[in-house]
Parts: C-alpha cells; sequence; structure tokens
C-alpha cells in the first residue's frame, strides 16, 4: 500500500470534514489504525479545521449556562424570601440629635480622606496612560512585524528552511524564508548564543559550492531581509568581526547554523 | 456572572462527566462554551436559534458522555462534532426551512450582524483572522462541508462545480489551513522569544 499516494488522494480531509461515505469512512479508519502515517495526516487535519472553528468563539449569552443546567438537572432558580419592611415609627431623642452631630463630623472627615484619594488616583491614571500610550506603540511595531512574516508564511512561493546547530553551537536554531523566482531572502526566529563584543553573525548563502555574502545580522528580534539570490543550495550563518567578511575572503569564524534548500 | 476557565486534565474532566458529576458539566461548560457556541452560531446564523441548539448539544453530550472513548480523539473533537452535527441538523429540519421562508428579512439582517461581529474579534496578538486570508472559494469550500453540513456530491449539483474541482479545492483549502496554522504557531512562538530577551 502507498501511503504517499493514499494522502494526497484528498480522502483524509473529506473524511474529517464528514463528507465521506459509511464504506469510505470505514476504510479511511482502518487504515489509519494500519498505519501511523495515516493516523497522523488525519489528526493535522483535525486539528487545522478545528483552529478554524476556533476562530468563530463567541461568548454565549450569560442566562444560558443556568437554563442549561437547570434543563439537566432540574434545578429551579433559588428561592428568595420576602423582607418585610420596618414600619416601627422613628423616635426623636436627645441621643439621636447627638447621634447625627457624630455623624456629620464622621462625614465631614470621610470627605476629607475621599479627596485625597482622589487627588492621589488622578496622579496614578496620569501615569498609567502614558505608560498605556508607549505600551500601545510597541504593540503597533510587534504587529507590523508579525503581519509582514505571516504574509511570508501564507505566500506559497516562499520556503521555509531550517537552519540547524553546527559543533560550536548545537542548540542554535534559525528560519530563512526563501522565494527562488523573487529573490527574496529573509532570515527569523533566530536563536543563537549573544555574540560577544566586537563580533557579529553573518549569514552567508552557498553558490556554486562557494560561500557567498548574505548580509550582516544587526538585530536577534524580528524578521530581517537579507541580500537577495536566485539560485542557493544552502545557508549558514557563522560569527565575525564586525562588520563581517568578504565573499572573497569567505567566512573566518566558526560556522553556527547551517541548512539546505 | 463571570466565567472562570478552570484548568483541568482533560483525563480528570472525562471522568467527572462519566460519573455524573455536576462539577464536571459545569467545568466543561465553562471552559467550551465559546467555541462551541461560536461554531453554532455560524451554522444557523440567528442568536435565538444558536442558544435552543447549545442546549440540545449540551443536553446530548451529557447524555451521550459514557460513550465517549478517549482512545478515538480528544474530548474536545468529541463536543465539536455533537455540537456541529445537531446545529446542521437544525438548519437541515422542515421548521428552520420554513421560517427561513418567513423571515428571509429577519435572517438576512442576522447574518450581516454575524458577519459584522466576527470582524470584531481579532486575535489577542493582532493577526488577521484566518477567514480573510484564506481563498473565497476555498473558505466556501470549507464553510459548506464543515459548517453547512453539505458532501462534495452535493456542493457539485447544487453549484455546478464539476466533483473534481470540489475535491482539488477541499485538498487545497485544507493545505493553505495548516500551512497558516504552522505559521501563526510560529509566530507565536516568537512572540514568547522577543518577551524572553
Amino acid at each position: 500500500m502507498n501511503t504517499k499516494e493514499y494522502i494526497e488522494s484528498g480522502i483524509l480531509e473529506s473524511y474529517v470534514l464528514g463528507a465521506t461515505t459509511a464504506g469510505e469512512s470505514a476504510e479511511v479508519e482502518r487504515l489509519a489504525m494500519e498505519y501511523p502515517a495515516i493516523q497522523q495526516e488525519i489528526e493535522q487535519i483535525r486539528q487545522s479545521l478545528e483552529n478554524y472553528a476556533l476562530e468563530h468563539q463567541k461568548e454565549p449569552p450569560a442566562f444560558l449556562k443556568d437554563k442549561i443546567m437547570g434543563e439537566i438537572f432540574g434545578e429551579q432558580p433559588e428561592y428568595q424570601p420576602v423582607v418585610s419592611l420596618n414600619t416601627v415609627p422613628p423616635k426623636k431623642s436627645i441621643f439621636s440629635m447627638a447621634a447625627s452631630w457624630a455623624l456629620l463630623a464622621l462625614s465631614i472627615g470621610a470627605n476629607i480622606w475621599f479627596f485625597r484619594n482622589w487627588k492621589n488616583s488622578e496622579d496614578k491614571l496620569v501615569a498609567l496612560e502614558t505608560q498605556n500610550q508607549i505600551l500601545a506603540q510597541e504593540g503597533k511595531t510587534l504587529k507590523a512585524s508579525y503581519q509582514e512574516e505571516v504574509a511570508i508564511l501564507q505566500n506559497p512561493d516562499f520556503k521555509v528552511i531550517k537552519l540547524s546547530g553546527q559543533p560550536v553551537a548545537p542548540n542554535a536554531k534559525a528560519l530563512v524564508y526563501f522565494d527562488k523566482t523573487k529573490k527574496e531572502v529573509y532570515l527569523s526566529a533566530l536563536q543563537l548564543p549573544q555574540a560577544p563584543t566586537g563580533k557579529q553573525y553573518q549569514l552567508w548563502a552557498i553558490v556554486d559550492g562557494k560561500p557567498v555574502d548574505a548580509g550582516m545580522i544587526d538585530s536577534t528580534g524580528n524578521i530581517l531581509k537579507m541580500k537577495p539570490f536566485a539560485n542557493a543550495v544552502a545557508f549558514a550563518i557563522s560569527l565575525e568581526d564586525t562588520g563581517g567578511s568578504t565573499t572573497e575572503a569567505g567566512p573566518k569564524g566558526a560556522v553556527y547554523v547551517m541548512g539546505a534548500v | 456572572m463571570s466565567k472562570r476557565k478552570t484548568i483541568i486534565a482533560e483525563e480528570a474532566l472525562v471522568s467527572l462527566l462519566q460519573s455524573k458529576d455536576q462539577r464536571g458539566f459545569s467545568i466543561l461548560y465553562d471552559n467550551y462554551s465559546s467555541a462551541l457556541y461560536g461554531v453554532i452560531l455560524k451554522i444557523v446564523r440567528s442568536e435565538e436559534i444558536a442558544a435552543d441548539v447549545m442546549q440540545d448539544a449540551f443536553v446530548k453530550i451529557w447524555k451521550n458522555i459514557e460513550g465517549y472513548n478517549r482512545t478515538k480523539g480528544t474530548l474536545f473533537t468529541w463536543i465539536l462534532n455533537v455540537a456541529r452535527n445537531t446545529a446542521i441538523d437544525r438548519i437541515r429540519s422542515q421548521e428552520f426551512q420554513n421560517s427561513q421562508r418567513n423571515q428571509d428579512l429577519e435572517s438576512t439582517i442576522n447574518m450581516i450582524d454575524n458577519q459584522e461581529n466576527s470582524q470584531f474579534d481579532i486575535d489577542a496578538i493582532g493577526v488577521k483572522k484566518v477567514v480573510q486570508n484564506l481563498r473565497p472559494e476555498y473558505q466556501q469550500m470549507i464553510d459548506l462541508l464543515y459548517f453547512q453540513g453539505y458532501t462534495q456530491a452535493e456542493v457539485s449539483e447544487e453549484f455546478g462545480i464539476p466533483l473534481g474541482t470540489v475535491k482539488t479545492r477541499v485538498k487545497a483549502a485544507i493545505v493553505q489551513l495548516r500551512q497558516y496554522f504552522v505559521g501563526l504557531s510560529l509566530v507565536q512562538l516568537l512572540a514568547i522569544i522577543d518577551k524572553l530577551i
């Protein structure tokens, strides 16, 4: 059985969508038990559709939970006893006069206290508003860079190339997004050790068996646009003196990550 | 009353539910009602009917929970399918079809309302909804098959699209969805890395 061909046929998508006949579904389930690759593919399709479904999330009306719980567990709304109002007529006395003066004094004291608190809150509010503006600005910048990255990831012409850690730094990683036809190269998701002072990372494209300078890496946070290439077969990052090395000289420092197109 | 999501292992939740513990139901509702309500609303396109279908779906989930088997998939997959099927059954029912005919205008307004609503919840990190990125003919395929319960043959017949084309589009739509969500999780990962730096 050629599982690759079976996966390519599109039957698994139909199965997860519930658009297969009972006979077809039974066959899919039998094959999924037999071949882990098919099972895994079904899981991934299901996950994508569920993520899509989750995009429509919406809070149901608040009353609904009680209504449904009532339907299932047969609960009535809690009984609220009627409280009778006190109808005893008020009595005037010297004590009530004294009490009202005391209340007035208390109320003046409370007003002063509340006023101070209010002033205090006002100052805090101004500080928070300023902070909020700063955060919003940061958010905007981040959003723009993520949108750029998502646009690239959704473009089928881009190939994602994983650069894996080399012996000097086995845990280092990076991603290259490469569009051959438009000759665009982006670098993202950098996980490299902090470059020592006086050193800087440099990207290399391997063209015709030789490393060619693909640009210096000057930050690690966001997505970076690198030099254009059409026919690179691999990409690598090395640690160079600040300013980098030239294509003629080639990389002088150690190669940290590398990956083939 | 504000709803709080309780963090509970799915296995523990399933055993609470299967032992018919009311707390289990309450947690299930709090954790999944937004997801189910969103999908149901997308299918029936009326808040009133959606509330009714929600009730039917949760009653079914409660009654049939013994039939749920973890080896066949996650709890979410199972309850999502119950909700989806309940909603699709409803729109295919005679009663619903009649009310649609009578209240054509009203349902159109509801539909427009719902469409506008969905524009508002933009993801926390500000990424555009996948719906807006999916090609319209792909979105149509997913919506008809997943949310309206059409078979591929029915889509082909009703919309005059050759069956082969329907199949290719379904395949392509899901490929695009998968690519998108891989991208999205990458972006989220990046956001986490960014916070650490």
